[in-house]
């Protein structure tokens, strides 16, 4: 039964399904088969209903069948930001791009040492990676979650084989103890590491925290990797604004600086970070691609 | 991949349109547009124009709709959403099928994309030139189809003419450089 599991949600089946689309449908098509497939991607009933539970938390006294439609809000979201990621690496045409927070990001850019991009799981994170090696002279790192299918992990790695840009490295974040080694050794050669700070993937170690009153578990390594390193955190966020537009917004440096009490140091970076992730969930919720409750409170 | 940095008039630029009306009217407004800061990056992509693209898609979806609601007497709200996965639906047939044979008979490697935008748009022609002779209402949406067509022609002529005009105008923007 092995070739059904192509077919399942995570399976390779939909990717090669959206080169194919992203290679042959024309540009005033595209609308039809993001609404369509949005559409059918909401029979998917565990992403669905986790979409639904993270919304009754962001927008507290929504009503189920107003998050209903929201939630195909964020499907139709989803369907254009990874169309826009296979477009780039297919046709190298980026979508246009505005920025907010420039000073902090040319204090980024201009920084002498390395440093640690934090940053969620919304807009295009892939996307948002490859233009950041595109248009920056520096090196960047991207940690990502493998896919948990392994026809889909080899689809990915062999795409991003052929289409990758020469300062962007990928690496996964499954082996965290080589990997936590790998990340200090390249912040501190003064490469940029870019994490995603908003979901704990299963083998990674977190720490407790709370996002719109619900607890939930954040991803401890981008902290500790900050401490250990002495580098700044630079919270990014890439926003879809519409067809083919997308906003950086870059927030103020957290700096986790090191005290006798390094649990305290945590919380308090932590916090910082999930208030700030708070801020951009809250006015962007229709492209916050957590397709699980993100609180075990949310789960029940 | 040319890019304008800093600029919001380079929305207007006719490079970043596909149609010919469009990169006319596009033309008209640049001619009269003055550089605007902006804190961004827009790219130069004839499929970059956000309004251009919806408004095609509408336009094609009901365009087609009429077609299929006068042709088989459905109500026309049906024949509009049948409309969106028809045209869907022949693009795909089309990547599948035509496309590659295409490509194997003339030798070329024409892009997939191309081939198929070449096929539905002469599938709702012949739909449009059909409707245009029945003594029905979706004449009027036959010929306003075809006057479309005819336009944008006489546009693509007016926009050949005016080529070194407009590289010129495009050239002289503000911001503009090449990125990988």
């Amino acid at each position: 039964m092995s070739w059904f599991r192509r077919f399942l949600v995570h399976g390779v089946f939909w990717r090669q399904l959206l080169r194919f689309g992203v290679l042959n449908m024309p540009s005033w098509v595209e609308g039809m088969v993001m609404a369509t497939w949005s559409l059918i991607f909401l029979l998917w009933g565990p992403g669905r209903r986790g979409v639904m539970r993270n919304l009754s938390a962001i927008l507290p006294g929504s009503s189920a069948i107003a998050n209903f439609f929201r939630t195909y809000a964020v499907f139709w979201n989803f369907a254009w930001t990874i169309a826009d990621n296979v477009r780039f690496k297919e046709f190298r045409v980026a979508p246009d791009w505005d920025f907010i927070g420039t000073e902090y990001f040319d204090q980024l850019e201009s920084r002498d040492g390395g440093a640690i991009i934090l940053t969620a799981h919304m807009g295009s994170y892939d996307l948002g990676a490859h233009l950041f090696a595109e248009i920056s002279k520096r090196h960047i790192v991207m940690v990502r979650a493998p896919e948990t299918d392994p026809e889909t992990r080899r689809y990915e790695e062999e795409l991003h084989g052929r289409t990758a840009a020469e300062s962007l490295k990928i690496d996964f974040s499954t082996r965290a103890s080589d990997l936590a080694l790998d990340l200090l050794e390249s912040v501190r050669r003064g490469e940029i590491i870019a994490i995603q700070g908003d979901r704990v993937t299963p083998g990674i170690s977190s720490f407790p925290a709370k996002l719109f009153g619900k607890q939930t578990e954040l991803p401890a390594g981008p902290f500790a990797l900050a401490m250990a390193a002495r580098v700044p955190i630079f919270p990014l966020f890439i926003v879809r604004l519409g067809r083919r537009r997308y906003r950086l917004v870059v927030g103020k440096p957290i700096e986790v600086v090191r005290t006798r009490d390094r649990a305290e140091a945590f919380e308090r970076a932590i916090g910082e970070w999930s208030r700030e992730l708070e801020g951009v969930i809250r006015s962007s919720w229709f492209q916050w691609f957590t397709f699980e409750p993100y609180s075990p409170e949310l789960a029940r | 991949m040319r890019i304008v940095r800093g600029n919001a008039a380079a929305r207007f630029m006719p490079s970043r349109h596909n149609f010919a009306i469009f990169k006319l009217v596009a033309y008209l407004r640049l001619r009269g547009a003055r550089p605007e800061t902006w804190n961004g990056i827009m790219v130069l992509d004839r499929h970059q124009s956000n309004v251009e693209t919806w408004l095609v898609t509408i336009w094609l979806t009901v365009m087609g709709g009429c077609f299929l609601a006068a042709a088989f007497a459905i109500p026309l709200t049906l024949a509009v959403a049948v409309s969106l996965l028809g045209i869907q639906a022949v693009a795909v047939a089309s990547g599948v099928v035509i496309a590659p044979l295409w490509n194997a008979f003339v030798r070329s490697e024409t892009a997939p994309m191309k081939v198929n935008a070449i096929v539905v748009m002469s599938l709702l022609t012949a739909a449009a030139m059909y409707s245009a002779t029945r003594p029905t209402w979706a004449r009027f949406a036959g010929w306003h189809f075809l006057s479309m067509l005819a336009l944008n022609a006489i546009a693509a002529a007016i926009v050949f003419f005016l080529r070194d005009g407009i590289a010129q105008l495009e050239s002289s923007m503000e911001g503009l450089s090449s990125a990988r």
